[in-house]
């Protein structure tokens, strides 16, 4: 957690959730050197208030921009340090999902270290319409959870760019081999190396998988997502770039055959209708849904 | 401003808006031991942050609900000497309107002062509409402003009842005789007055289009028929006395319509004058004057 010494320095970890970031927080706290803090808003939530609530704009009454900027970055920092203090040198955060003003980020914590924990779509979209959509239905909208994914590696991805102390960990790889992930982590952030314990747990599981996180969840088609989630699956190295687009044609041609074999099916129920009716069978209306049709019958 | 030796006493402002408090926070801030922090809800903003967003329940995690009350206040009192640091001796900041965390605001703020505005809601209502009512259409409904004029003298009066420091200010009262006022509002927070230069208290701040330059002749009222048994029983509570129709003279339903069908402009041109003549409701939702 921040102190005065430290506060300018967390590691912040990044992408979307139902990623691995909880197990990720649960290793790095078992390190001696680091204390996690709670998830939390504290950043945005005074980046808000100070800036885009109605009265920001009378901050011209009391300093300019650049005076009221700075003001700002040093009472997020006060906040903190005076929220979450503790002795402990290093300190991680999670900054997950999507919309944080990383401008302010970076000039509040102007020496983090970014980890960005990744997951394929096929597993951490289910897990977030698994998970989330528990509470909140809109989760349970494939198409929102996809743009929530696409959405917080684009901004995390924006932050790679900028040229940030930044590492990219896959979910896939913590937990096929947890220990060789750690040093990694360990590697880039700088820590000691000390015997670190419980890196194998399990840690806010979704109910699906509980007890089987390492054998992984099944997995959601490459057929069912958009391009943009094919786009940024490339990026991120999980799908190679020639599959992608014949990923969706093939979901196209799918989809389409599939329409068609519905549409055949009908148009030979109705034929066959038809031809009953020619024939004068005696079953025309055979389940009537009103008294009126009830009456209906073939003439001699 | 605050600093960190006075950041615990501020000079608070409460009651709603419009009822003169931009007035006395320019009073105020003209005299040399006080300065004024402009509006804000930052203070709100990190309790809200903090206390009702998602992650609230996870405090269980980092220490218990007293510790976490107790950080979240010292962090209020640094947000305020951070945005706003000063040095001189008093603060003065707005916290007008209703619906804020009172609680953890005399947590954070222990020794603050409280000065309640008041201002009859013949009047007060009016300017909301007309003034809040220019940029936000939801105060043009006059059940909307009474609500919001009832709530904050509700929470105001709370504090009263609390028991701490707190003065009531008529606005009628400082628009008839500012210097008064003022004396009584040195008087109140102990503020040195020899040698203090009082010549601005009288200056008309913030006021709506339809009164500039005529504040002291005071803002046509609005009929107490048109406002609601709980308006009036606040009022009452505040020492405005209820003068024209008695509120049982239009039925609820008569009252409602006539708010929502009158606009901000037709509103002020329709309802009672000064002279207290009387509006009753007519079918079809137009207006008559009794009188007419």
């Amino acid at each position: 957690m921040p102190t005065p010494e430290n506060v300018t320095a967390p590691i912040l970890v990044i992408g979307p959730g139902r990623s691995g970031t909880s197990w990720l927080l649960h290793a790095l706290d078992e390190h001696p050197d680091v204390r996690d803090v709670i998830e939390n808003r504290i950043v945005e939530g005074l980046h808000l208030e100070l800036f885009e609530n109605w009265w920001a704009r009378d901050w011209k009454w009391v300093c300019d921009e650049a005076e009221a900027q700075r003001r700002a970055v040093e009472a997020t920092r006060r906040t903190l340090c005076t929220l979450f203090p503790t002795d402990q040198p290093r300190w991680v955060m999670k900054m997950i999902w999507r919309g944080r003003p990383w401008k302010f980020v970076r000039a509040v914590f102007p020496d983090a270290h970014f980890i960005h924990i990744t997951r394929s779509p096929t597993t951490n979209v289910p897990s977030m319409v698994d998970y989330m959509g528990r509470h909140n239905p809109s989760w349970k909208n494939v198409r929102h959870a996809e743009h929530e994914w696409v959405q917080a590696h684009r901004e995390a991805l924006a932050l790679e760019d900028k040229g940030v102390p930044y590492i990219r960990i896959k979910q896939e790889d913590a937990a096929a081999d947890p220990a060789g992930v750690w040093d990694r982590l360990r590697t880039f952030l700088e820590l000691r190396d000390v015997p670190v314990g419980n890196l194998e747990n399990e840690i806010n599981a979704g109910e699906a998988t509980k007890g089987q996180v390492k054998f992984g969840r099944p997995e959601k088609p490459w057929g069912d997502f958009t391009r943009k989630t094919h786009e940024m699956s490339v990026r991120l190295g999980y799908l190679p770039e020639s599959e992608a687009d014949v990923s969706i044609e093939s979901a196209v041609v799918e989809g389409l055959t599939s329409q068609l074999a519905e549409a055949n099916a009908e148009r030979e129920r109705m034929a066959a209708e038809i031809e009953r009716l020619r024939e004068g069978g005696p079953d025309v209306v055979t389940k009537p849904a009103s008294p009126s049709e009830a009456g209906v019958h073939r003439e001699p | 401003m605050p600093n960190p030796e006075n950041a615990d006493r501020p000079i608070l402002v409460v009651g709603p808006g419009r009822s003169g408090s931009s007035w006395l926070l320019h009073a105020l801030d003209e005299h040399p031991d006080v300065r004024d922090i402009i509006e804000n809800r930052a203070v709100e903003g990190l309790w809200q942050e903090c206390f009702q967003n998602f992650w609230a329940g996870d405090w269980r995690w980092v220490c218990e609900p007293d510790e976490a009350e107790r950080r979240v206040a010292r962090s209020a009192r640094d947000l305020v000497t951070t945005l706003f640091p000063t040095d001189e001796p008093e603060w003065v900041m707005k916290l007008i309107w209703r619906g804020r965390p009172w609680d953890f605001i005399r947590l954070a703020f222990p020794r603050a002062r409280y000065i309640h505005l008041t201002r009859s809601p013949a009047t007060n209502i009016p300017s909301m509409m007309e003034y809040m009512g220019s940029n936000n259409p939801a105060w043009k409904d006059l059940a909307h402003c009474e609500d919001a004029w009832c709530g904050a003298h509700e929470e105001a009066l709370a504090l009263e009842h609390a028991g701490v420091p707190y003065v009531r200010i008529k606005q009628e009262d400082a628009q008839s005789d500012p210097a008064a006022v003022w004396r009584r509002v040195a008087r109140f927070l102990g503020l040195r007055t020899d040698g203090v230069d009082t010549s601005k208290v009288g200056n008309e701040i913030n006021v709506a289009e339809s009164t500039k330059g005529r504040v002291a002749d005071g803002r046509a009222p609005l009929a107490w028929g048109m406002m609601s048994a709980r308006t009036h029983a606040v009022a009452r509570q505040l020492g405005y006395a209820i003068t024209d129709v008695p509120a049982d003279e239009l039925p609820t339903e008569d009252r409602r319509r006539i708010a929502q069908t009158l606009g901000g402009r037709d509103l002020a041109r329709m309802v009672v004058s000064k002279a207290g003549k009387k509006l009753v409701g007519g079918g079809g939702g137009e207006v008559r004057r009794a009188d007419a």
